[in-house]
């Protein structure tokens, strides 16, 4: 048996810190790599703070009030610059005056709509809305999908039967149809949007929560829990539902990315926020007639709620490619 | 595989009556339909109530839930054929103790085709939704063909050149159209192709004539042309997805070694041997293909302007057309639940590994 050198001792020490990386540093590890997922982040990271910032940016960047209508200014392009043209003072400088443009008296950087409201400001407040009630809906949500499953799951029998009795009957109806129907009903605002979409959207996770808990209930160590006396709902609580929130928050991302375009149909088909409340839907139900005069209209906010979803999605994908513990690197 | 079917079947009753009784419940938080209706100036109190007595709106909400399920002909009757009611089940003879007995029961209930009458276009509401399916059907068989077919082609070539470019570009599309709003790529085509362009009709399904009804579909394709893509593109997307994985799952497996070990040309195995394999889970997403058909539909539908069932819905909707709601909310989860059904006894039939237990 040959000794160990020197060398062989600090191999093996930087194989056991190679082990010692915990899944969670892997995974971050992972995601610092993988390019498309950092872009993605980075561009809603910027969208969002632009969105966040919305009112001090109208107020004191812009100076436009999203909900100012002007019956002169209707259906401006996009950089359509005012007339008349300031040409005097400060802006007699051409370069000087091209780059004083956006503050100039009349000029919306990115048009206006039809009742002649600044496009911009309508666009950031809007999204201030549709962000608002991707993450909350997906948060209540979970909080329900994550509810029913465990006592699905857990209790299994009679309660099990009925719950997915439940879930089966949502399911079977095309959400499109039972928003509509619940939207007939109820006053359509922002907060009943989302408090509809909850109520409708948790069967997706409830399914995949009941499944874990029924694999974790299985093991031994909530048998061992049982048998030290713990109750149905500690058991529940402490020992099951931690494990369950991994994967919760790996769907999380692309959730949100659904209610946003879910939120988007409704208010589109104007069974959702209704205006003068600007949000990314509604602000293009009125786009289809104003396609010749206003194309803008109908392109822009579109775009964005595109490309957060896109976003959304990607980091979804992201988040559980890094965290899956399957991925070879 | 009778037996499977049968009890399949049964699985179904339960589903279709927790749909009837959500939907009763949501409507019924509406309200007084009965005081919508008559909130107009010159409406005594006194028609008002005899009105409520007639329809039963104070009755409890089980017999009212039981009046719009079944009917209730059988409820209150009139066995001698005089016109005035003498016997009666559930809810009393006289309603509004004025002394006299209220009609008959004229409502056959849903279960039997009686959807009511719709409260803006006054007219039953079945005739309403027979005159628009046509339309939806059309539009929807004919997404649900070239969403399929075109799905499951490009699934597999993307699976044969694995890695190559046209994997990698299909790859990026199938994400980038579940990550688009679908009213809004079909407002971007209607832009680009009939306002800019000015090749394809801005929406409607035909040319508008004199006569109420459209020529054949060969005769107006060009009104075909951009819902069906709108409609088929989530199927295009999702199958292509799906039967990539399955080929790429499938070409590992001993049979298709055996096969080209026979010395069989790569093309056989692969469209052969493989893809018709590879084809089998396609068979359970028609299921969810059905429920994404009708949800497009009531997007696509809105934004073409086409007189289908999605169209009404939402003009339904918007115009709380309680009774209209109602019916196209059943008719859609019953559809839905036939396509579940079509799924899985389809899967059982393909595939004969399935258990039937």
């Amino acid at each position: 048996m040959s000794e160990a050198t020197a060398s062989d001792v600090v191999q093996l020490n930087q194989d056991r810190n190679k082990k010692s990386e915990s899944a969670n540093q892997r995974a971050m590890r992972r995601i610092w790599r993988d390019k498309l997922t950092m872009t993605a982040l980075l561009v809603l990271g910027t969208l969002s703070l632009i969105i966040l910032l919305a009112d001090p940016i109208c107020r004191y960047v812009l100076k436009v009030d999203p909900n100012a209508t002007n019956p002169y200014d209707r259906l401006i392009a996009p950089f359509e610059l005012p007339t008349p043209i300031i040409t005097t003072g400060l802006y007699e400088n051409p370069l000087v005056g091209a780059l004083l443009t956006p503050f100039q008296p009349g000029f919306h950087i990115l048009g206006t709509d039809d009742l002649g409201r600044d496009y911009a400001a309508r666009l950031m407040f809007g999204g201030q809305i549709s962000l608002a009630i991707g993450f909350f809906g997906s948060i209540i949500t979970l909080i329900i999908g994550t509810a029913v499953g465990l006592i699905s799951g857990y209790f299994g029998g009679v309660i099990d039967d009925l719950i997915n009795w439940v879930i089966t009957t949502l399911d079977s109806i095309p959400s499109i149809y039972l928003l509509m129907l619940i939207a007939t009903v109820l006053t359509r605002s922002a907060t009943t949007l989302v408090i509809v979409i909850a109520l409708t959207g948790w069967t997706g996770d409830a399914r995949l929560v009941r499944g874990q808990t029924i694999q974790i209930t299985n093991l031994d160590y909530v048998l061992s829990a049982r048998a030290l006396g713990a109750g149905s709902w500690r058991i529940m609580w402490t020992h099951i539902f931690p494990n369950t929130l991994s994967l919760q928050f790996l769907v999380l991302a692309s959730g949100i990315g659904g209610l946003i375009l879910t939120e988007s149909t409704l208010s589109f088909l104007k069974l959702g926020v209704q205006p003068p409340t600007a949000t990314w839907g509604n602000m293009l139900t009125n786009a289809q007639q104003f396609f010749t005069r206003g194309p803008h209209m109908a392109t822009i906010s579109g775009l964005l709620i595109f490309v957060t979803v896109l976003c959304l999605f990607v980091i979804g994908d992201g988040l559980r490619d890094a965290f899956d513990p399957r991925t070879v690197d | 595989m009778a037996q499977y079917i049968m009890r399949r079947l049964l699985q179904a009753i339960p589903t279709f009556f927790g749909i009837t009784i959500l939907s009763y419940a949501l409507m019924s938080l509406s309200g007084n339909p009965v005081r919508q209706l008559t909130f107009k100036p010159g409406v005594k109190p006194a028609d008002v109530a005899r009105l409520e007595a007639q329809f039963g709106v104070n009755d409890p909400l089980l017999v009212q839930y039981l009046r719009w399920l079944a009917g209730d002909d059988w409820m209150r009757w009139d066995s001698d054929g005089d016109g005035i009611s003498d016997g009666s089940v559930l809810i009393s003879l006289d309603a509004d103790n004025d002394g006299e007995p209220e009609p008959p029961g004229a409502k056959q209930g849903i279960l039997r085709g009686d959807f009511g009458f719709s409260f803006i276009k006054k007219r039953p509401v079945l005739d309403l939704i027979l005159e628009r399916a046509m339309p939806t059907l059309e539009l929807g068989l004919v997404s649900f063909v070239l969403g399929t077919g075109l799905g499951v082609v490009v699934g597999i070539l993307a699976a044969v050149f694995h890695r190559g470019w046209f994997d990698q570009i299909t790859r990026v599309l199938a994400v980038g159209l579940t990550a688009i709003p679908v009213f809004w790529f079909a407002l971007m085509l209607l832009l680009f192709f009939s306002v800019q362009l000015k090749i394809l009709p801005i929406g409607d399904r035909c040319a508008m004539t004199l006569e109420a009804s459209c020529p054949p579909i060969w005769q107006r394709l060009e009104y075909m042309v951009l819902p069906v893509f709108v409609l088929s593109i989530g199927g295009i997307a999702g199958y292509s997805r799906i039967m990539r994985a399955s080929m790429l799952d499938i070409i590992n497996q001993d049979f298709i070694r055996t096969a080209q070990s026979k010395g069989l040309s790569d093309r056989r195995v692969w469209y052969v041997h493989a893809a018709r394999n590879a084809m089998i889970p396609i068979a359970t997403s028609i299921g969810p293909a059905v429920l994404g058909l009708l949800g497009g539909a009531v997007i696509t539908e809105t934004i073409f302007n086409y007189p289908g069932l999605g169209l009404t819905s939402t003009q339904a909707a918007i115009s709380r057309d309680y009774p209209m709601v109602m019916a196209l909310t059943v008719y859609a989860a019953v559809t839905t639940i036939i396509g579940y059904l079509l799924s899985d006894i389809l899967y059982a039939v393909i595939d004969p590994r399935i258990r039937f237990s």
